[in-house]
């Protein structure tokens, strides 16, 4: 078979398959290469308004739906990053709202927070050392109110103080007193 | 500036250590900690709690193994959409005078000439063939016994295969869901997994699509193994022109009502299912001249 040669785009009739599906598929592997890159920060920021893991998917997905939508209408392809979690925040409030009229919302977020990396290269001390650390911070964290652990969550998934504040729809300095006030909680609870 | 005898606040610190001071800020904040050495174990307990945080969040796997059935899911409904027309958006008056100029050039062009007929049958009988350079057709050198024995052997499409006859028809960036990779002859009908006999037939071709093809490899390998049809006679009609095919076989100009519905693809299950052992001789079946 000769190779290299765009039949479709060529020499074949305008209605056969690959017609006009050039923009349509680079925004396709564009939104697919997001996805790879920020799913798992996504589904992570998502997760932690306490919704279950297939509702939490389900607003995954529906956020990278509506920036092929947005992308495919042409709109500004500026910081899509900042865009997805603005997006991932409102579509996880709204959910969380129409669970809430259904259930007495139950802040289970924390749950999500019981996998993680252990250390092997650590002696046994050392491990039960950090581990009674990382205890003393979540508590702190369980503990703060909503919009500080958004902030904080936010910050770290990498998102600068200009796109949490856009996120969470507060001013620059709301961020920074935030993220500030969380610091010097975690840092007393920390022994400092 | 700071006060000498002031030290920094928490935000000040963490400003810094995130890199949200402005320039001139940031000189400062650095210098005060070069001198202050409360300053400097208060930044680098808040650092360290900091990053203790961070580094729990992000810790959770939040996908699990369900990670690749994610990003399929997704992949499918970005495909679903984009068969779905999409309106860019206009100022209201440059898209009124592109509408009035589009409406002006149509209408000019249909008096000037007269436009190719692509809604006749014709023109979609035609849309509806394989290249034939590139799909000529090959089949196994197996019996007519051997093929309706089911003692025949499937084997499966490689990626390299797949890559081959995509890449050789350009459509490497139409989502796999608009076509099925379609084999010309059917390998019920001894047609062999080879990139000559395989070709990208789209799902939403008008009216000879992968459907109507579909029922005509349903019906030939059962007119073979009844013999009530020559097995050579199956396999060079499938290979010349399919659509003439369904044609004669299902005598009817167009395709049957029934034959319209949602598309089944068959051979995905089929030859994905594929057993070990040699693969018998290709033969091919060479009818390129007729198309």
């Amino acid at each position: 078979m000769s190779k290299g040669s765009s039949v479709f785009g060529a020499s074949l009739p305008a209605g056969l398959l690959g017609y006009g599906a050039e923009s349509a598929a680079s925004t396709h592997e564009e939104v697919l290469h997001l996805f790879d890159e920020c799913a798992p920060g996504l589904r992570r920021y998502v997760g932690a308004f306490g919704l279950t893991a297939e509702v939490t998917e389900d607003v995954v997905q529906e956020v990278f739906l509506q920036l092929f939508r947005h992308l495919r209408l042409g709109r500004s392809r500026a910081n899509l990053r900042g865009w997805l979690f603005r997006v991932g925040h409102n579509q996880a409030l709204k959910h969380r709202e129409k669970a809430a009229r259904r259930h007495r919302w139950e802040g289970t977020w924390d749950v999500r927070l019981v996998d993680r990396v252990i250390d092997p290269a650590a002696n046994p001390e050392q491990q039960l050392a950090d581990d009674r650390r990382v205890r003393r911070l979540r508590a702190v964290v369980r503990a703060l109110p909503e919009r500080d652990r958004q902030c904080l969550f936010l910050r770290a998934e990498g998102l600068g103080y200009r796109d949490i504040a856009k996120t969470l729809n507060i001013s620059l300095g709301g961020v920074a007193k935030s993220l500030a006030r969380t610091m010097t909680r975690l840092t007393n609870a920390d022994g400092g | 500036m700071f006060a000498k005898n002031r030290h920094l606040t928490d935000r000040e610190i963490l400003q810094e250590i995130d890199g949200e001071l402005s320039e001139s800020r940031r000189s400062a904040v650095i210098c005060h900690l070069g001198e202050c050495d409360a300053c400097s174990a208060r930044r680098a307990a808040i650092a360290s709690a900091a990053s203790a945080t961070s580094v729990d969040y992000r810790a959770t796997n939040t996908a699990g193994p369900h990670a690749e059935y994610f990003r399929a899911r997704l992949e499918i409904a970005l495909a679903r959409m984009a068969r779905e027309p999409h309106r860019p958006r206009f100022a209201t008056a440059p898209a009124i005078a592109v509408v009035a100029v589009a409406v002006l050039m149509a209408s000019a062009t249909i008096y000037l000439q007269s436009a190719p007929d692509t809604n006749s049958l014709a023109a979609r009988h035609r849309l509806a063939l394989p290249v034939a350079s590139l799909t000529p057709g090959a089949a196994w050198d197996v019996s007519v016994d051997e093929l309706c024995s089911g003692t025949t052997h499937t084997w499966p499409i490689t990626s390299a295969m797949r890559a081959e006859v995509v890449n050789a028809y350009g459509v490497q960036h139409v989502p796999s869901d608009q076509y099925e990779l379609d084999f010309l002859i059917t390998p019920e009908l001894g047609g062999a997994t080879d990139a000559r006999n395989l070709w990208p037939q789209r799902y939403e071709s008008p009216v000879w699509n992968a459907r109507v093809k579909d029922e005509l490899e349903r019906l030939l390998p059962r007119l073979v193994c009844g013999r009530k049809l020559d097995l050579a006679t199956a396999q060079r009609d499938m290979a010349v022109d399919w659509v003439a095919a369904y044609k004669k076989y299902f005598n009817t100009d167009r395709p049957l009502e029934a034959h319209r519905g949602p598309a089944v693809d068959d051979d995905a299950d089929v030859y994905l299912l594929a057993d070990a052992g040699p693969a018998p001789a290709i033969r091919l079946v060479s009818l390129t001249a007729t198309r």
